[in-house]
């Protein structure tokens, strides 16, 4: 609201001087500067103008009369006006003009409004200022500077509320000081900043677009400040002039940073904006070393990508590194390596919360430093001397050879197997379940891999099935003695398992009685008739290499059956707390059968050809005496020998490797036949069996075997080092081998079938649970039956090539058919996913018959 | 669950062979071998009634003999009469409608043998006699000398193959185990032991079809090692098959005929589905080889055997009346084998022990029902005798027995040499028990 302001206008008298006759007029006037008037002559004897010359001491006047004042006022404040008559120079008149200042007027205010409270300076445009001209602000005189006569400047603050304009006045001042219109200068309210987004969440290194919005003026520049500081820094992040924000790499303590906007103009005015700071996520774009040997030292890596922080962690697969950090473009990384499945890992770079998050992963090659033998020799010498290749395994006989492992598989102790748990009242006793599932744990994770290995095939040859003798407390002496005398001599092995009572059982040795007239009975033959054909000599005469004698002639005749039956008579349970001796005693299946001598058959017996004992021996002067004969029959070397080989190693050995192992068996390097330890070292270091490095590459086509259902699934277990609950006696009959429950004495497979004992298992049906417990395996989801991480596998899907080679490494001695790679490398590609990559990889290398097949 | 990725697809080609096989289904015809493994006491299955006889044979079983009263009549030649154990009411039925036949004393030989000659050491005799692997291997070979490569059945295939062209589907299938009996000369036979084949075509996800080529492709590579090889193809064939059943499974026809859930029942049964496909799959001619175990018994054969025989004939029973649901009676002949018989004496164990020559029976509707061959003498060290417990030498071999199943089914006469090598060294080719 303009209030108005009354002016003292001054009146300047022109006083006249004047002849008598002759007069101007006016006589006197007042005039502001710059203003005109005319003025008339009378009584000079002419009424016209032209009559009359006009002059004034200052300003300028037209012949006509017209006056124009001056610009400014003279000195004495006065001009005088003369006219003469210009035909008669005396006669002349005067006219006193008085001078008085300009009237100031106000065009314009710049700014136009200002805020209250605000120290201002107002730019003040118009006319007629003077360097003497005074402002008044509100009534309130302000002292302007003067720019010149069209431009003040006055500085001054707004007292004034919002809302209530500022009046502006100029005063020129006397004489005929005047005031200049009135002009209202705007009041606002208070400069207001506004930041948008006010909260917003950005990654390090990641930039953030911050808008100002500044209220209540036109000044609307602002500064950007971080945590307080103009521009912000590396520690908090920066700013630019257009509020664009660079979160830092590293996150600040707190999580998050303060961004302020400052108005230029009221520096009381500002807007805030918190940003929350989340880890960057980094990249990696190289890392050195690229390939590693895997030795007790650790190795140092050198990380380079960008985005990194002090923060910053290094994983090489699933072991995290101690991480030295360089700069946000560089790591130092070291890590003592283990040996892991595929000799492969990656090295990421992990940025914590919070945000954070993983680099790209780069893949690491590994090598096991210590290298008596290389690694694909030493994976297929324990695909056949143990339950498969773990890393660690492999690495430990990578470092000391097969003569140093072979040496501690034999020194170590046999792993303890559990007595039954008593039955509860009016409960049955303990099945195999535990048995089987504590078994299968131990040949899993137990250091007695060897002993595991030939204890099974020993089992394998010299068979009681869970079929007949399916308790706990039946079947486990009968095991233990398989363990204890796995690497001792197979005349002794023979004599204990001929008397464990489940042998006895399974094959009707125990109480098996003498003829009986009166009955019309004979001895049980079962037993004489298999010990015979499957535990030691077969039904064929066989050369020192284990091919039949021309004309396959008969080792023993029929006839020599009931009389061989006859040895074994007499036998029964050993009596328990004290109870004496009887035949047909209670069942006793932790101690050895004892001879009960008047149901032994004392009569001569022609047990072989060319072989009788005779007649008045004891029961145990009869076994002894058979057993001997038997086990000192020539066919024995090479019959158990055939039957390891191919247990151990290869389904079809030749005759040459069958007879090299026979001889050890029939001599070996004490002159001791039967040696065990002997004989599995000499399968295991045959060339044939391909685990000498200078062999390695060189097996025949027709070498190798089928890997039976418990090897493949304990194999692929350990290959891949996976844990196990051992859970998995289901799961191999569904592969066709009901563990510890072979059919019948004839075992799961017979050594004759071809073209490999195992094929008899592997028929439609085994085929399809094979290949879908190898895709349940290698993927993860048997529940607990093999479990695994697959994370590192899903970092090598990364890297294709290298995953399928890992997998190759894991479970194929690095090998693969170029065919099967290329076939697999596009199954793999054709996965959306790196885990489906990595479980395809795994699948489709677990299934190929390379695999399946031990070579 | 992921339940892994079988066999491949690709086996679209099958609507065509339908049409053709069922122009050609009242051809269908069926072979179903029940092999007893352990060597079954036949001694103790096909057992004189009369009283002549009977006492023959209590006189020397005796401790293990089955009272005479508890027989149950099945069967008679001429003034003899035979029974069955209590054990085998459902067998005895088939018996009484002319369904089953009893062949006594079929075993393996080279040529026909006595006990003099035997003995004397005169005559070719099979490889390994009493020995579980050689007999049974023997028995399904009829290759009683040396190592065979294929069975008598794989070898009807071959001779029958015609017949089911152009299928793809094996003709002889195994629905429990690999059995030398099914592997032919130019036939590969297969085993399906579950109607549940779960082949896991689970082509529904992005990279499933790719991951079923490459295992195909894993699988059929040519390795150059021989035992790579055979067990690629062996898997990618299995898992075809497998396939290919599985996709007619899925719609087989219902059968009403119950089946007692034994090992033996499930096994027929079956059996059976793989019948009610053989048009989707389309064959004309099936071979069928199932089992039982636990025939071995040396020891307390009284508690074991019955046990053993009662799963034997109730399935047979259950068998043929869902042929008879099927009207597929006349078309189907199930028949029995088992490595050898045991010893007529029993031993100290309440047992027996292995033999030979045994009694085997044969059942359908194309049977003439009743008793074929020649039952031995049940003299111990008699002339049936080839040692002195009752190990009786066959009467009959194995070749005229599975010669007669093998022309019934269509084998030409020209190819059942072809099939028992020994064939011509045997009076008879034909023993009979089957209708023209």
């Amino acid at each position: 609201m303009w209030f108005r302001v009354t002016f003292f206008v001054l009146s300047i008298s022109l006083l006249s001087g004047q002849q008598a006759g002759v007069s101007v007029s006016p006589a006197a006037v007042a005039l502001r500067v710059g203003e005109s008037r005319t003025f008339t002559a009378a009584g000079l004897g002419s009424n016209t103008a032209t009559a009359v010359r006009w002059t004034a001491t200052a300003g300028t006047i037209s012949a006509a009369g017209q006056f124009t004042a001056p610009a400014a006022v003279p000195v004495g404040g006065t001009v005088t006006v003369r006219a003469t008559l210009a035909a008669d120079a005396t006669k002349t008149a005067t006219a006193v003009v008085t001078l008085q200042n300009a009237k100031p007027v106000i065009n314009a205010l710049a700014p136009a409004a200002v805020n209250t409270g605000l120290a201002y300076t107002l730019r003040i445009r118009g006319t007629n200022f003077m360097p003497t001209s005074a402002v008044r602000l509100a009534g309130k005189p302000a002292k302007p500077r003067f720019l010149n006569s069209t431009e003040l400047e006055v500085t001054a603050t707004a007292d004034n509320p919002a809302g209530n304009a500022i009046d502006v006045v100029v005063l020129n001042p006397d004489p005929g000081g005047a005031a200049s219109n009135v002009r209202a200068l705007a009041v606002n309210p208070a400069v207001k900043v506004t930041v948008s987004p006010a909260t917003a969440t950005v990654r390090g290194g990641a930039t953030l677009k911050l808008y100002a919005a500044v209220a209540n003026t036109v000044a609307t520049v602002v500064d950007w400040h971080v945590n307080g500081i103009a521009g912000g820094n590396a520690e908090v992040g920066r700013i630019d002039a257009t509020g664009l924000y660079t979160a830092p790499a590293a996150v600040p303590a707190a999580g998050k940073v303060e961004v302020k906007a400052v108005s230029r103009l009221d520096a009381r005015a500002f807007g805030l904006a918190t940003i929350n700071l989340l880890s960057p996520v980094p990249v990696l774009s190289s890392a050195t070393p690229t390939s590693v040997k895997i030795g007790p030292a650790a190795t140092l890596f050198t990380l380079n990508g960008s985005l990194f922080t002090p923060a910053s962690k290094v994983l090489l697969g699933s072991l995290e590194a101690k991480v030295t950090f360089v700069s946000t473009t560089q790591l130092r990384a070291t890590a003592t390596l283990a040996p892991v499945a595929g000799q492969m890992t990656t090295v990421r770079v992990v940025n914590p919360a919070p945000g954070g998050g993983e680099s790209a992963p780069l893949v690491v090659r590994l090598e096991n430093a210590q290298q008596l033998m290389s690694y694909g020799a030493a994976v297929r010498f324990l695909e056949q001397a143990s339950y498969g290749a773990h890393p660690e395994a492999i690495a430990k006989l990578q470092a000391t050879g097969r003569a140093a492992w072979l040496a501690e598989q034999f020194r170590l102790p046999v792993t303890p197997l559990p007595d039954a748990v008593p039955p509860a009242p009016n409960m049955g006793n303990e099945g195999l379940g535990r048995l089987r599932t504590t078994w299968i744990q131990n040949a899993l994770n137990a250091p007695d891999q060897l002993r595991h290995r030939v204890a099974f095939a020993l089992h394998s040859i010299l068979v009681v099935s869970g079929v007949d003798l399916s308790e706990h407390r039946q079947y486990v002496p009968y095991l233990r003695i398989l363990h204890e005398e796995a690497f001792g001599n197979y005349r002794r092995l023979l004599e204990r398992i001929t008397l464990n009572p489940a042998m006895g059982r399974y094959l009707n040795m125990m109480n098996n009685a003498k003829a009986n007239p009166a009955r019309n009975t004979v001895a049980n033959e079962n037993y004489a008739r298999e010990l015979l054909q499957l535990f030691t000599i077969g039904l064929v005469q066989l050369n020192p290499d284990g091919t039949p004698k021309a004309g396959s002639p008969a080792t023993f005749t029929p006839a020599n059956i009931p009389e061989m039956a006859k040895v074994f008579t007499g036998w029964t349970s050993a009596p328990q707390n004290g109870a004496a001796p009887r035949f047909r005693a209670p069942d006793n299946w932790a101690a050895p059968m004892i001879p009960i001598e008047a149901e032994h058959d004392t009569t001569a017996k022609a047990i072989l050809p060319g072989v009788t004992l005779p007649a008045g021996q004891m029961a145990q002067q009869d076994l002894s005496a058979a057993l001997d004969a038997i086990f000192n029959h020539p066919n024995v070397g090479p019959f158990v020998s055939y039957r390891l080989i191919q247990r151990l190693v290869t389904s079809n050995p030749s005759p040459a490797y069958v007879e090299r192992v026979a001889r050890v068996f029939n001599s070996n390097s004490s002159g001791l036949r039967g040696d065990l330890k002997e004989v599995v070292t000499a399968i295991l270091t045959d060339p044939e069996a391909g685990t000498g490095d200078g062999a390695y590459s060189e097996l025949s086509a027709g070498q190798g075997a089928l890997r039976e259902p418990l090897a493949l699934t304990l194999n692929l277990i350990r290959a891949l080092d996976m844990r196990s609950n051992g859970a998995l006696a289901g799961t191999l009959i569904g592969l066709g081998q009901n563990l510890f429950s072979p059919n019948s004495v004839f075992s799961y497979f017979s050594p004759f079938s071809k073209p490999g004992p195992e094929f008899q298992a592997l028929n439609a049906t085994s085929a399809l649970n094979t290949v879908n417990l190898i895709y349940r395996f290698t993927s993860n989801s048997t529940g607990s039956a093999a479990v695994f991480d697959l994370t590192p596998w899903d970092q090598l899907a990364a890297d294709p090539d290298a995953l399928i080679t890992a997998a190759a490494n894991a479970l194929n001695r690095g090998t693969l058919p170029a065919g099967a790679r290329s076939a697999i490398v596009a199954a793999v590609n054709a996965q959306t996913s790196r885990r489906m990559k990595a479980i395809t990889a795994l699948y489709l290398v677990g299934v190929s018959p390379q695999v399946l097949v031990k070579r | 669950m992921v339940m892994g990725l079988g066999a491949a697809g690709a086996l679209g080609q099958l609507g065509g062979i339908n049409a053709l096989a069922q122009t050609n289904a009242p051809g269908y015809k069926a072979l179903v071998c029940v092999f007893l493994f352990g060597g079954c006491d036949a001694n103790s299955v096909v057992i004189p009634t009369d009283n002549a006889g009977y006492t023959a044979y209590t006189n020397v079983r005796r401790t293990i003999a089955i009272p005479q009263s508890q027989l149950l009549p099945a069967t008679s030649q001429g003034s003899a009469t035979y029974g069955l154990p209590p054990a085998m009411p459902g067998l005895q039925s088939l018996f009484q409608t002319g369904k089953a036949a009893v062949v006594a004393n079929v075993g393996t030989l080279v040529r026909p043998l006595t006990r003099a000659q035997y003995q004397a050491n005169q005559q070719p005799v099979p490889a390994n006699l009493f020995s579980h692997s050689d007999q049974q291997q023997q028995w399904q070979s009829a290759t009683p000398i040396g190592i065979a490569q294929s069975g008598w059945a794989g070898r009807i295939a071959d001779q029958v193959q015609t017949l089911n062209q152009p299928s793809k589907f094996p003709t002889a299938v195994s629905v429990n185990g690999n059995s030398l009996f099914l592997i032919g000369q130019q036939t590969q036979p297969s085993q399906i032991a579950s109607p549940n084949l779960a082949v896991l075509d689970q082509q529904k996800r992005a990279g499933d079809g790719e991951r079923l080529n490459a295992l195909q492709q894993v699988l059929t590579l040519a390795s150059g090692a021989t035992l790579v090889q055979a067990a690629g193809t062996r898997i990618n064939d299995s898992l075809t098959v497998l396939r290919q059943a599985s996709d007619a499974f899925a719609t087989l026809p219902n059968l009403t005929t119950p089946f007692p859930t034994t090992a033996l029942g499930n096994q027929l049964r079956q059996i059976v589905r793989l019948m009610q496909i053989r048009d989707t799959v389309g064959l004309q001619r099936q071979i069928f080889f199932c089992s039982q175990g636990g025939y071995d018994t040396h020891e307390n054969q009284p508690g074991a055997h019955p046990r053993l025989l009662t799963e034997l004939s109730e399935a047979i029973a259950a068998f043929q009346l869902a042929m008879e649901e099927l009207g597929l009676s006349e078309k189907v002949t199930l028949f029995t084998e088992s490595e050898f018989s045991r010893t007529f004496q029993p031993n100290a164990s309440n047992g027996t022990d292995h033999a030979w020559g045994g009694h085997q029976v044969v059942t359908g509707g194309a049977v003439r029902g009743g008793f074929y061959g020649t039952y031995p003498s049940m003299v111990l060290g008699g002339a049936d005798d080839s040692g002195s417990r009752g190990n009786w030498i066959p009467s009959t071999s194995l070749d005229q027995y599975g010669a007669t199943l093998a022309r019934w089914f269509g084998v030409p006469e020209a190819g059942l040499s072809t099939v028992f090598p020994n064939l011509g060294n045997f009076a008879t080719a034909n023993l009979g028990f089957l209708k023209a």
